[in-house]
């Protein structure tokens, strides 16, 4: 849960990349490590075995701060999308304020999105998450591929849920600010309620969204 | 997990390095830069003497790399090099924190199923215990009620051998009333006779006493009530001594019986129930007395014969027969009745499963026969076709295998 730290002058709000195995988490995070803008970045942490999959974690530090003297300070994290590693997921996930479900766009994927998807509302149930209010977005990766799902599918499929849908091809960075965006527009309205950022901050959603990503157009296509 | 232990927390330098480390990151920097550095921490008070930039983790100064002598390009240089060894530290130190986090959360949702499985199978113990206590219970009960059932058939049974005995009974009785009626007649009217013979009176008067009396019918016909009288009684103890025999008063406990024997006294006691339409035919073949509860068998030939009768209707007959097969003795009691239906065979044993008209038949004849007969070791089989009559055949062992069970 985002929080007030120590003499409240910092700001912690931590957001998770889910998914199934190899639906691009962690390129989610490389791209927007290359793209921000923020005022202020860390060091992007990833730790991945040799053949290139997440072991624990991956770990994206963003940041601003106010002209009111407060440090927001994001989290970015992904989680191992293999089966075995859901103690890890599950330490990963709780406490998030926001949640991206980048699932996979390929047809032979279906079941492991929505196993992936089912883990990440035990866990939520788990770590003490209440699924239906949490911020999230849903991101289908990889439209570049051939084997994939049609739109058309996807949307008859997600369209109905509360969360907002994004097709992506995240090796490219197609769709992935779009997908963060929609997230911190979600986790904002959140935060405000909770820690009156407009009102002691002088921190509206669109300096909230700006002070993070930076000035970038969102001169992206989707496809 | 207490928060301030979580693996994604703000990190302090001072838990990425101990003080020896950042001492000899301390002096091989200054080596490296040949001018004298420290790392300070983040709430030492910046000096006017002193140049200082910023060690920042996560967006946050942690430490500064200060110096007398550096640049701000050595000083830079520095911080870079201190930030690369920090960053390996920490993903080192993070990812066991969050190994060590997920370790304690497995360990305790072991130890929570653990407990649960404790406790289930606690209660599944003492389910089990509980549900040997229904059972023995239950088992119980079934035990008293089938001896109150068979108890009941047996009463049924005896208020009927009992009716069928009074009649039997009736018959000779009445004629011995009777005989011993007429007698004491005779008697009145031999009195004047008897007067004038005793008073020594003149042979004329006593012929004329002797000839208005009657007198010769009276002698002729005397010995013929006696006679019939003696008759009665012998029926009547032959009676008795075939209920004395069939109800075994004074053998309850099992001995040998003769089949053969016991079945004729069954036939004696039902004779009242068997009237002049119905053959009874036996066939008996010579038999080893066999180790049984004789009131019990006699019991389960009167059910069988008693139906095989009440199966008839109009004329017919009953055969009943007996057979030495393998080391069995067998009583077939078969019947020219009216059958049984294909889709009753099967639950003719089952209590109180009757075809009777209701207050006819108890249910409980068949029941009782197939439970005597389970009691000795032996089988019931029945063959029957409707309209063709029915064969009973009952099958006992004739060595002793275990002592029947005790009955009532």
């Amino acid at each position: 849960m985002s929080q007030f730290e120590q003499d409240d002058s910092r700001l912690v709000i931590k957001l998770v990349y889910y998914g199934p195995a190899l639906s691009g988490k962690t390129t989610n995070l490389i791209c927007l490590h290359d793209r921000l803008r923020p005022e202020l970045t860390g060091e992007l942490m990833t730790m991945e075995t040799k053949d290139d999959r997440t072991l624990f974690f991956d770990l994206l530090p963003l940041g601003f701060k106010t002209a009111s003297g407060l440090l927001v300070k994001l989290k970015l994290f992904t989680v191992p999308g293999q089966v075995q590693h859901d103690s890890t997921r599950k330490a990963v996930l709780s406490r998030a304020d926001g949640v991206v479900f980048v699932a996979d766009s390929q047809a032979d994927q279906a079941i492991n999105n929505g196993e992936a998807f089912q883990n990440l509302a035990e866990n939520a149930a788990r770590v003490g998450l209440d699924f239906q209010t949490l911020p999230m977005v849903v991101q289908f990766n990889k439209r570049d591929l051939t084997h994939i799902l049609p739109r058309e599918a996807i949307r008859s499929r997600w369209g109905q849920a509360p969360w907002p849908l994004v097709f992506a091809i995240a090796l490219t960075g197609h769709g992935v600010l779009t997908t963060f965006r929609e997230l911190l527009v979600q986790v904002y309205v959140r935060l405000d309620e909770q820690h009156r950022l407009t009102k002691d901050h002088a921190l509206d959603c669109g300096r909230f969204v700006t002070a993070i990503m930076g000035d970038v157009a969102f001169m992206e296509t989707e496809r | 997990m207490q928060t301030d232990n979580r693996f994604d927390r703000q990190v302090r330098l001072s838990e990425v390095f101990s003080g020896n480390d950042l001492d000899r990151i301390g002096r091989a920097l200054s080596l490296a830069l040949q001018a004298e550095v420290a790392i300070v921490g983040p709430e030492t008070a910046a000096r006017p003497d002193r140049r200082r930039v910023a060690i920042t983790w996560e967006l946050e100064p942690i430490a500064y790399l200060e110096s007398a002598e550096a640049t701000a390009e050595q000083l830079q240089g520095g911080v870079t090099i201190v930030l690369l060894l920090l960053k390996e530290a920490v993903r080192y130190r993070m990812a066991s924190e969050l190994h060590l986090e997920t370790v304690h959360a497995d360990y305790e949702a072991l130890q929570a199923k653990h407990a649960e499985l404790q406790r289930s199978e606690t209660q599944y113990k003492e389910l089990s215990e509980r549900l040997e206590e229904k059972v023995a219970a239950q088992v119980k009960e079934i035990e008293a009620a089938q001896r109150k059932i068979f108890l009941s058939e047996k009463l049924a049974s005896v208020g009927q051998l009992a009716a069928g005995v009074a009649h039997e009974l009736n018959t000779p009785l009445a004629y011995i009333q009777n005989n011993l009626a007429a007698a004491r007649g005779y008697l009145d009217d031999l009195e004047s006779f008897f007067a004038a013979a005793r008073h020594g009176q003149d042979p004329a008067t006593v012929r004329d006493a002797w000839e208005k009396a009657d007198g010769e019918y009276i002698r002729q016909d005397f010995p013929v009530l006696i006679g019939s009288c003696l008759d009665g009684v012998a029926r009547l103890s032959s009676i008795v001594a075939n209920l004395k025999i069939f109800s075994n008063i004074n053998q309850l406990q099992q001995s040998f019986d003769d089949v053969n024997a016991r079945l004729i006294t069954v036939l004696n006691l039902l004779r009242p129930q068997i009237d002049d339409r119905i053959e009874i035919v036996r066939d008996f073949a010579a038999l080893p007395p066999i180790p049984c509860h004789p009131a019990h068998l006699g019991q389960v030939f009167y059910n069988l014969i008693q139906n095989g009768v009440q199966a008839i209707e109009g004329k017919g007959r009953v055969t009943i027969r007996t057979f030495a097969h393998n080391d069995h003795l067998c009583v077939a009691i078969a019947d020219t009745g009216t059958g049984i239906q294909e889709q009753d065979l099967s639950r003719i044993f089952d209590p109180f499963f009757t075809t009777k008209e209701v207050g006819k038949g108890t249910g409980l004849g068949l029941s009782v026969v197939h439970d005597v007969v389970k009691a000795h070791h032996g089988r019931i089989e029945v063959r029957s076709r409707p309209g063709e009559g029915a064969v009973f055949t009952v099958c006992l062992p004739i060595e002793a295998t275990n002592s029947p069970e005790e009955g009532e």
